[in-house]
């Protein structure tokens, strides 16, 4: 802090006068005897008590034919000496500086910095002070806040004075810090026209705003008990607010706002309305409309910080703070949240892991809390991978039997409709089979497909599977066509199974979608129907084709794979592609065409199994082996 | 509460004190009303009590009580305009009805509701545009009753009781006589002119010297009393005591402004003589009750007793609530 020029003055009385208080001594210069008179009565806190000394307090006023504003503090000390009436009277020290000067440098100046400015200095002499004081320290300010701190800041943007009672235990050191960092949590402007002292007589006239007193005025004041969680009776909604937006901020984010606070300048008038309103929405982040000035923006409490509280609040089952705080983080998340601050919050609830006690269950407060978290840390659409991220994130173990916790639960079941289809899947699963069951039953066979080829989740997957074979019942033909064509309009799943499964589950789901669909021996039309579609389908599905297809069926087999390879490679028509065939045909023929042909001819009349004598058992296998490594071989 | 916009410390709207006290630094105002708690206990028509209002006034009550009871001391000089609502509860009074006077209705108590005006003296004679003598005025404007604190020993000494009254008088008369209101040119309030400090041997040698006290037959303490009809001449002699000769004339101004009915004189202690337990009378050589302590102030000697404090008080009461107490013998 530069240096700063103060006026100064001593209001008291001298040994064995006569008179009531005046003005003692002053600096010489802007400001007359008379109006330091003046000033230094008109802001009295009213008769002295002994207990109540010594009393630090702040006072304004304007002088000089500009009406140039003024900001000043005094002390008053215990009385040693008495006046003509054998009466003690106590001395006061008065400084007071420019308020131009006072926000013309980068730095604030606190009260308590220029009362230790004051203690410093002698009072002798005629010339203003040049004091230094210590630079705004808006962490020491944070630290002082309390609730009472909050409420009280929030009160006097009533317009009303405030008065803090039962407080006469605090050292008048504490309660200077106190009303230092209620000014702090007030733009700086406001110190303007704040008076407060750390003592105040209520039954005398004062124009404090803000002090501790023993009683309460009896009218116009707020009464605030010192650290009591009561409110006023009335509290005004403004106040209310403003104290809610405070209560934002706490640690760093607490010096962060204090230290943002102490930029704004611009002098507040309590006595004005208008001017208390910008307050509140200065806070809030809505532009300050004066002077045509850009827009400003308070320091936000950090998400992580109100996570903290919350985690702590529900630690406690503290719920009434939980819905406060709730509120404000359901702010938070209707804001702009990017992907990147999502992975971060995540982060931050997997590294603290939110674990309500059981006394809580699923109360609507801790269901609302959960319902903005996830809010907060997903996207409003939930997927089915964000509802298994989510799991994770909570700490709830990913292994079947482990329950997510009853309210968020509850959380989920209010997100589902706004989710993503396998996030609905998934979240109904995770709420049991009613749930489950009443989400399928809107859904049609080629939706379910849809979703288990978009997601590519292994549960999903699951899921759509199991409906599938429900669905698909051999004594309900219609049902089963629309699993099968829904199946085959979606490529058999291949994307998803591929996707989530390693080569041998992958053949063995890819066998079930195919019991699914067919529900029996895959015949040559079948081979042919399937492939028909199915541009370069993996191996692992043909092996999974192999294991269901009817005896006698390897000629078409191959050919169908043949013929799909070759339209693939626009090999249809060539000569090539004739010698293929005629390669095939050959394969198949132990003496000549007529053998094949006479297998061809019992396709679909044999069965694989124990009923076959050995001999063509055997055969058949060889057959398979064959016509497998063949398959393998010529499909990419 | 819809008044949101009202400067800190503005008094209630509308409720103005009823009695504002007058007199210079050190007069005895704030001593008198810490004693008038006292007093009412003591009076011989025991029964009165003095509460307070609200819980402020309550405090300052027993604050003030407390300083002249326990810590046997004065005051503390006063620093701002400071409001106490006090309520004066009498004695229960038998009533009967006028038309069937054999039998007597329950005892009622009467209850006056008084609110004081106290400040540090120095006020009346400060600029106007101070924001302070500005409430000061507007207050004396709404009162009606007035407590005038004059201080003989302050005017042997330095004599400005005649400026401090005659610019708050002018004050008051500029803001209420200049429309028609009051059409015979004299200010509306009641004035009880307090002669304060009678304790104190200056004041009361002069009294005795000059013929000035009585002995009240009735009184086995045999304290020596100005009698009523004679305060006004007392008064008169005390003025012309004065260190400035303009005092002389403070008489002639109080009786210029304000109308003769509406002035009364008393000789005031807030303390009372000293008297010796065991004596048990007035002792014209050992009377003083506040003495030099140790520590360079002042210490009330022995048993407090009040002289003349609740009378101008409640004689001020009973003009400005009409009704609530029935004649009695200070009334006239
Ligand atoms: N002896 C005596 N002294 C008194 C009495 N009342 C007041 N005083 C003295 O006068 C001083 C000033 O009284 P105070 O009530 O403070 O005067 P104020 O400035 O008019 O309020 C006190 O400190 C006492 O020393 C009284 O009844 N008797
Ligand atoms: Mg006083």
């Amino acid at each position: 802090m530069e240096r700063l020029t103060a006026h100064w003055a001593i209001l008291g009385k001298t040994p064995e006068s006569l008179d009531d208080y005046g003005v003692i001594r002053c600096s010489t210069g802007a400001i007359t005897n008379a109006e330091f008179g003046m000033w230094l009565k008109a802001f009295t806190s009213g008769t002295m008590e002994p207990k109540a000394l010594p009393r630090v307090a702040t006072s304004y006023f304007t002088a000089g034919p500009g009406g140039e504003p003024w900001l000043g503090l005094s002390l008053q000390r215990e009385p040693d000496s008495q006046d003509g009436f054998h009466r003690p009277y106590a001395m006061t020290y008065y400084v007071c500086v420019r308020w131009a000067d006072l926000v013309a440098g980068g730095s604030r100046v606190s009260y308590r910095a220029l009362y230790e400015a004051l203690a410093g200095q002698d009072f002798s002499g005629d010339a203003p002070f040049l004091l230094s004081p210590a630079a705004y320290d808006e962490r020491r300010l944070a630290a002082q806040v309390n609730p009472t701190a909050r409420r009280a800041a929030a009160l006097l943007l009533t317009g009303r004075p405030v008065c803090v009672v039962r407080a006469g235990h605090l050292s008048p050191d504490r309660r200077l810090d106190f009303l230092d960092a209620v000014a702090a949590l007030l733009p700086y402007g406001f110190r303007h026209t704040l008076a407060v002292s750390t003592w105040t007589n209520s039954a005398s006239l004062h124009r404090i705003r803000l002090s501790f007193a023993e009683v309460p005025p009896t009218h116009g004041t707020w009464e605030l008990p010192w650290e009591s969680d009561e409110r006023p009776a009335s509290y005004p909604s403004e106040a209310l607010a403003y104290e809610k937006e405070l209560e934002r901020y706490q640690g760093d984010d607490l010096g962060d706002l204090v230290g943002w606070l102490g930029t704004l300048v611009e002098p507040g008038d309590f006595g004005d309305a208008s001017h208390r309103a910008a307050a509140t929405r200065l806070l809030r982040g809505e532009v300050w409309a004066r002077g045509g000035r850009s827009a400003v923006h308070p320091p936000r409490p950090s998400v992580e910080q109100l996570l903290r509280q919350c985690r702590e609040s529900i630690a406690n089952a503290d719920e009434r703070r939980l819905g406060e705080l709730t509120t404000l983080l359901a702010e938070r998340a209707r804001g702009r949240v990017t992907d990147q601050d999502r992975r971060t919050y995540r982060v931050f609830v997997r590294a603290n892991p939110i674990r309500p006690p059981e006394r809580l269950g699923a109360s609507a407060v801790l269901c609302d809390f959960f319902e903005v978290l996830l809010r907060l840390l997903y996207a409003a659409r939930m997927r089915a991978v964000d509802v298994e991220e989510m799991l994770v994130d909570l700490g709830v173990p990913h292994r079947p039997g482990a329950a997510p916790p009853a309210a968020v639960l509850a959380a989920m079941g209010r997100l589902l409709p706004s989710s993503a289809p396998s996030g609905r899947l998934l979240i109904a699963h995770l709420r049991g089979p009613e749930h489950l069951h009443t989400v399928l039953a809107t859904m049609s066979e080629d939706e379910l497909c849809d979703v288990a080829v978009r997601s590519r989740n292994r549960k999903v997957l699951e899921i759509v599977l199991d409906e599938a074979d429900r669905r698909a019942l051999p004594s309900d033909p219609r049902g089963m066509e629309a699993v099968r064509y829904a199946l085959a309009r979606h490529r058999y799943l291949i994307e998803a199974i591929s996707s989530v499964h390693a080569a041998e589950e992958s053949v063995l789901r890819y066998r079930e979608v195919l019991q699914v669909g067919h529900r029996r021996d895959l015949t040559g039309a079948d081979i042919k129907e399937i492939l028909a579609d199915l541009d370069s389908p993996p191996r692992t599905f043909l092996l999974a084709m192999m294991t269901l297809c009817a005896p006698g069926t390897a000629p078409a087999l191959l050919q169908t794979m043949a013929g799909g390879t070759m339209r693939e490679l626009s090999l249809t028509g060539s000569p090539v592609a004739d010698d293929v065939r005629a390669g095939i045909d050959r394969m198949f023929s132990r003496d000549g065409g007529g053998r094949a042909a006479r297998y061809r001819r019992s396709a679909g009349l044999r069965r694989l199994g124990p009923a076959s004598t050995p001999g063509k058992v055997l055969a058949a296998a060889s057959v398979v082996m064959v016509v497998a490594a063949l398959a393998l071989w010529l499909w990419p | 509460m819809a008044e949101t916009d009202s400067a800190p410390g503005d008094p209630e709207r509308g409720r103005e004190p009823d009695i504002a006290m007058w007199g210079a630094s050190g007069s005895g105002k704030t001593a008198f009303l810490a004693a008038l708690s006292i007093a009412l206990n003591k009076s011989r028509d025991a029964g009165w009590r003095l509460i307070g209002e609200n819980p402020v006034s309550r405090t300052e009550l027993a604050k003030l009580r407390n300083t002249l009871l326990q810590a046997r001391t004065f005051p503390a000089p006063t620093e701002a305009l400071t409001y106490y609502s006090w309520m004066i509860i009498g004695p229960p009074e038998t009533r009967r009805r006028w038309w069937w006077p054999w039998t007597a209705l329950p005892a009622k108590a009467p209850k006056i509701k008084l609110d004081f005006l106290d400040l540090r003296g120095d006020l009346y004679a400060e600029s106007e545009s101070n924001i302070d003598k500005q409430a000061l005025i507007t207050s004396l404007v709404k009162s009606r009753g007035l407590l005038y604190m004059f201080d003989p020993d302050r005017e042997a000494r330095v004599g400005d009781a005649f400026k401090h009254l005659d610019a708050a008088l002018h004050e008051v008369a500029g803001r209420m006589l200049v429309g028609d209101e009051y059409e015979d040119g004299k200010l509306p309030h009641y004035i009880a002119v307090c002669i304060t400090k009678y304790d104190d041997p200056r004041v009361l040698r002069i009294a005795m010297e000059e013929g000035f006290t009585e002995r009240d037959p009735g009184d086995e303490l045999r304290i020596p009393q100005v009698p009523p009809d004679r305060v006004r001449d007392f008064f008169r002699l005390l003025c012309q005591e004065s260190y400035d000769h303009n005092t002389e004339t403070i008489l002639d101004l109080i009786e210029a402004f304000f109308h003769k009915d509406r002035i009364r004189y008393f000789v005031t202690s807030s303390v009372g003589l000293f008297i010796d337990e065991e004596l048990g009378r007035f002792d014209p050589d050992d009377f003083l009750n506040v003495i030099d302590n140790a520590g360079g102030g002042l210490t009330i000697r022995g048993a407090i007793r009040p002289m003349n404090v609740m009378e101008p008080v409640i004689w001020l009461g009973s003009m400005l609530r009409p009704g609530a107490i029935r004649n009695r013998p200070w009334n006239g």
